[in-house]
């Protein structure tokens, strides 16, 4: 579960890039983040992985506080960030371990994960290599790999599936599934609406800084009264404000 | 040209050396401004003695009609100082820069990209030479009470100064870089192509003066001295030959003679500047091009080599690893950080091994250091060179910069702040350590230390290693410079390594002096060591676990 209340960001003084943000990602759900470029989605994801210190208000994952107990909170997600161009220099299978020894895995465990997350990603022959000679969707992959080898209840993925081939996209969506299933928690932000749709329990709708939707796709139609699809709305929405 | 001074200005955009404009709020740019000012004014004290020196060096050879010595040489030492520093630059502005993804596709030229980034290699090289040239111009023009003429071609020759010796270092960059990028892991060729630059260099250099100098009797140098008339100043210009026509130019700036040496000079500069982006026209993209290409094996592993990567570590160790691991394959980290740790005691046995003579007058000092009376003096020694290696490696005082826009990972990973900055110290104090023994491996071979001597120097080194490795990382935190577009601005443009150097240097230093000169004992020397360093060690590991945390905490991108 993520929980933010009252989140507040402002960058050099004047530009709000969150505005008094309060949300709650519950568990067994996949939530969908939504909004145009620049409207703070990579902002409160920062927020909620303790990369930014909000200017008021709290983050919480799986009820620990991230400013208070930060390490613990942190122990709680996996993190991918909009950009993998990270590690570049360190072959893949070091980078998976490092985060194997961040995270505390044991031996046996993170080698069974390796194994099998590598070759359902297809990225066994790659291991070897550093991260700098990957194709952005490899370094994608990667950095996927790097989470779900410590296996985090909480998944908190930015634009995950930018760069990702048909297949790699459509086992990323499979396992999301799977997770929210067994009762884990989701937050993704993308700007693919069909993904939205189709993947998602709830969507949060953000422009400037500000929520102006959160829910169920059903009750977004609702809201609306109109049989529209998520993109007419979500354009008549952020379009307006 | 009009494409040129675009390129050039965009690129000097990012010129910025203090990283003013990524301060966020008033308060910390206010603190890097103090920071450039603290900087700018620890250097004052060198340059006003090597001002003073041309000074007082006019007057003693002016009486024999030799001042103009003083502009040879102070040419010279500036023109192999810009000449060592621009194979760095070049080969960081040339192709490590991020840029030059960008600029491929753009209808430019190579030699208008190459232009370009020379221009901007050219300031970098404005700045060194301020330190080192501008206070011999200075005291020389003082001393011979100078006129305007004097001040405009000094001005003139300290902007077209660096360009040969920068043209040299592009040329052989570009060849060699042009051959590397044949090879297949490309990374290695390219720490191997830049440390063959760079002997190269060196060599060719000190062959050159060897000839021009050998070419001559004492006889005929003695002769040449006593010409007066400044006759000798052409004899030191080595490969630099450009520079004698400088020296003229300034000895005989109110005549026609000077100006004419002045033209010649600055013809040959342009003929340089034509031959280089002649040549750059030519192979400038051969190696650009593929630049971030890396070589792929593309190999599966078997169980076994699983079972032995899957092998857990703690946190600390496996984050230690990860930092020693992107320092030794980053071409740019290892130049700067990790090579100069095995070169340092290079430079100190080569003389040694190139003059014999000198060797014998080395192993003449094996009965002073077996005399147990003068023992703290060469562990003072040794722990000065230590510390001084330690904190001109840069590890530290890059350790925060160097991880650049990425530093957010740092955030999110479930370490604490004060586990990550002990991991970059340990990573800075690993490397310092290996100076430190290679250092005393290399004073094996020539005189015999005792075994009790070593184990002492071991002791109080590791102290001294991490006092400097500790300020370098805390003043990276305070100041840290993330904004780069090459990995060589984290490293060697980077302000935080000069400052943590000049700290060591001064803090570590008066100790050193002081024993020496007290002439302490052995056990007297090694014992205010330990308390000293011992004690300012556990200080600055509180002040790191406190304030060092805090500052870690709030560096935000």
């Amino acid at each position: 579960m993520i929980e933010l209340n009252n989140i507040s960001k402002t960058y050099n003084g004047t530009v709000k890039a969150v505005d008094d943000l309060t949300l709650v990602v519950p568990e067994g759900q996949i939530v969908g983040f939504l909004g145009p470029n620049g409207a703070g989605k990579t902002t409160t994801i920062k927020i909620i992985t303790g990369i930014l210190n909000a200017d008021s208000g709290s983050a919480a994952i799986n009820g620990i506080d991230i400013k208070e107990r930060p390490l613990e909170a942190k122990s709680q997600f996996g993190y991918v960030p909009d950009n993998p161009d990270m590690f570049l220099r360190l072959k893949g299978i070091e980078y998976l371990n490092f985060m194997a020894d961040i995270y505390k895995v044991s031996s046996d465990l993170r080698e069974e994960r390796i194994k099998e997350l590598s070759e359902r990603f297809e990225m066994e022959a790659a291991l070897d290599d550093q991260i700098q000679s990957y194709s952005h969707g490899m370094r994608q992959k990667i950095v996927l790999m790097g989470v779900l080898v410590h296996a985090p209840s909480v998944w908190i993925l930015d634009e995950p599936m930018t760069g990702l081939d048909p297949k790699s996209s459509f086992i990323l969506k499979e396992m999301m599934k799977k997770h929210a299933e067994a009762g884990n928690t989701v937050f993704f932000s993308t700007h693919v609406l069909e993904v939205a749709e189709k993947l998602c329990d709830k969507v949060a709708i953000i422009s400037k800084g500000k929520l102006l939707f959160y829910g169920t796709m059903d009750e977004i139609r609702e809201h609306f009264r109109s049989n529209e699809s998520l993109e007419n709305i979500f354009l008549e929405l952020t379009e307006n404000e | 040209m009009s494409r040129y001074m675009v390129l050039t200005k965009v690129m000097l955009k990012n010129f910025n050396l203090f990283d003013l404009r990524s301060a966020k709020s008033g308060k910390s740019r206010t603190k890097k401004i103090l920071l450039s000012v603290l900087i700018f004014v620890s250097f004052l004290p060198m340059m006003f003695g090597i001002g003073t020196l041309a000074f007082v060096g006019y007057h003693v050879l002016s009486g024999i009609q030799q001042e103009g010595l003083i502009l040879g040489m102070g040419f010279l030492v500036s023109s192999l100082t810009i000449f060592f520093f621009g194979v760095f630059y070049v080969i960081s502005i040339f192709y490590f820069s991020k840029d030059i993804e960008n600029l491929l596709p753009l209808p430019l030229r190579p030699s208008e990209i190459l232009a370009a980034k020379f221009t901007v290699a050219l300031f970098y090289e404005y700045l060194t030479e301020f330190i080192f040239l501008a206070p011999i111009l200075i005291g020389f023009g003082i001393a011979g009470k100078a006129g305007l003429m004097y001040c405009i071609y000094s001005l003139i020759i300290f902007l077209a100064l660096p360009v040969l010796p920068l043209i040299y270092a592009s040329v052989i960059t570009l060849l060699i870089m042009g051959f590397t990028s044949l090879a297949k892991n490309k990374d290695r060729f390219r720490i191997i192509g830049g440390i063959a630059a760079m002997t190269l260099a060196v060599g060719l250099n000190a062959f050159i003066t060897k000839i021009s100098s050998s070419s001559m009797s004492a006889d005929e140098l003695q002769q040449l001295l006593a010409q007066g008339n400044n006759s000798f100043t052409g004899t030191i210009s080595g490969i630099f030959f450009s520079n004698r026509f400088a020296v003229m130019a300034l000895l005989h700036n109110s005549e026609l003679k000077g100006l004419v040496n002045l033209i010649v000079f600055m013809l040959i500069c342009v003929l340089f500047v034509m031959l280089l982006l002649g040549i750059g026209e030519g192979i400038y993209y051969k190696g650009a091009v593929g630049i971030s290409e890396a070589s792929s094996k593309r190999k599966k592993y078997t169980e076994s080599e699983f079972r032995k990567f899957s092998r857990q570590k703690s946190a600390l160790r496996s984050y230690i690893i990860k930092e020693l691991k992107l320092l030794f394959r980053t071409p740019v980290y290892f130049m700067n950080c990790v090579l100069l740790n095995f070169l340092f005691p290079l430079f100190f046995i080569l003389p040694f091994i190139v003059q014999p003579d000198e060797m014998k007058e080395l192993q003449a000092l094996s009965p002073y250091i077996s005399d147990i009376g003068k023992q703290g003096a060469v562990l003072a020694a040794a722990f000065g060179m230590s510390v001084f290696v330690a904190s001109t490696n840069g590890i530290a005082a890059s350790a925060i910069s160097r991880e650049g826009t990425n530093i957010y990972v740092c955030k999110y990973l479930p370490v604490s702040y004060r586990t990550q900055i002990l991991a970059k110290v340990l990573s800075s104090a690993c490397l310092g350590a290996v100076g430190t023994l290679s250092m005393v491996l290399a004073a094996v071979i020539f005189v015999p230390l005792p075994v009790y001597l070593i184990m002492l120097i071991a002791v109080a080194a590791i102290l001294g290693i991490i006092f400097s490795s500790f300020t370098g990382i805390f003043i990276d935190l305070n100041f840290p410079k993330l904004i780069w577009d090459n990995e060589q601005k984290a490293v060697k443009q980077n302000f935080n390594v000069v400052l943590n150097m000049l700290a060591s240097i001064v803090i570590a230093g008066i100790p050193v002096f002081v024993t020496i000169a007290l002439h302490f004992t052995l056990w007297i020397t090694f014992i205010t060591f330990v308390a000293m360093f011992g004690i300012l060690d556990l200080l600055l590991y509180n002040l790191l676990s406190t304030v060092g945390v805090r500052l870690f905490e709030k560096i935000e991108i």
